[in-house]
């Protein structure tokens, strides 16, 4: 792939993501604080057809306008947190030849909805947020399913492009 | 083009679960309530709760960047009922009525936590 369209398919993917976080924030989950780190789709995608760093950087670049439009300060921490520690887990694990991309994916989930725990227990300094996480791991469950499923839907298709 | 379930796969859904199950069996509210604890901005007051079992006592809390919060008292539940953040966690929370139980605003950095009266929560504190 060339260099201009490795950049540009970057561009379309953090657009993608940020528009995905944006629609997340309009739809919220009966339950409280909960995301369905639709996000974690690009993330999968990236990592799949771009590799690590190019995925890394649209990681980076969502969580920034994820800041800039609306999340604030507040929001770049929390997205932050959970995407890295999210794509860290997702890398290692995709290394692993027992694990597939529905296990890899479910950890990603686990893992960014762990990071936001962990985010707000550290911004708030009290254990309390770490009640929520047990209903946030269940729900990594089926939203990792659906990361894997569209990602790699996704995917086969990105691969027609990218492949020209 | 979806891969095939590995056993890795079923591991990851153990693990998750098993982490899931543990936290909540540590952390799961119980036991009479004795009273309520406010932390605006890591700062702690102690809520009575004894006698307000008829009538419903509001009170008004300002957090971080000036965000004014609602606290409703009744009988031995709270709640944050109103909030000027944007994601309304807190008051989607709805009623706490167990020891043990929080509702978190993280934009205005208000706790609002549950205690029990026997047993003291060894982790969270």
């Amino acid at each position: 792939m060339s260099k201009g369209r490795l950049v540009a398919v970057c561009g379309v993917l953090t657009a993608l993501a940020a528009v995905l976080s944006a629609v997340e924030r309009l739809f919220p989950l009966p339950m409280p604080g909960l995301k369905l780190g639709l996000a974690g789709i690009v993330t999968m995608i990236a990592l799949l057809s771009l590799g690590r760093l190019p995925a890394l950087c649209i990681v980076i670049c969502r969580c920034l306008l994820g800041a800039v439009l609306g999340g604030g300060i507040t929001g770049l921490f929390f997205s932050m947190t959970g995407g890295l520690l999210s794509f860290g887990v997702m890398i290692l694990l995709l290394h692993v030849r027992p694990i597939s991309l529905w296990g890899v994916s479910m950890a990603g989930a686990a893992a960014h909805n762990t990071g936001q725990v962990l985010a707000a227990v550290f911004l708030l300094n009290s254990t309390a947020p770490l009640g929520y996480l047990p209903v946030f791991l269940l729900l990594s469950i089926p939203t990792g399913l659906l990361t894997a499923a569209l990602a790699s839907a996704v995917n086969g298709r990105l691969r027609r492009i990218t492949k020209v | 083009m979806l891969n095939k379930i590995k056993i890795g796969d079923v591991v990851t859904v153990a693990v998750i679960l098993l982490a899931a199950a543990l936290l909540w069996l540590l952390w799961r509210p119980g036991g009479t309530v004795s009273g309520a604890v406010l932390s605006v901005m890591g700062e702690k007051t102690e809520i009575s709760l004894n006698g307000l079992s008829g009538e419903t006592v509001t009170r008004t809390v300002i957090g971080k960047d000036g965000l004014i919060l609602k606290l409703e008292m009744h009988g031995n539940a709270v709640r944050i009922c109103e909030s000027q953040c944007p994601d309304q966690v807190c008051v989607r929370t709805g009623w706490l009525s167990r020891a043990g139980a929080t509702a978190v605003c993280v934009p205005a950095e208000v706790i609002l936590e549950l205690k029990g009266g026997e047993e003291p929560d060894a982790l969270s504190g």
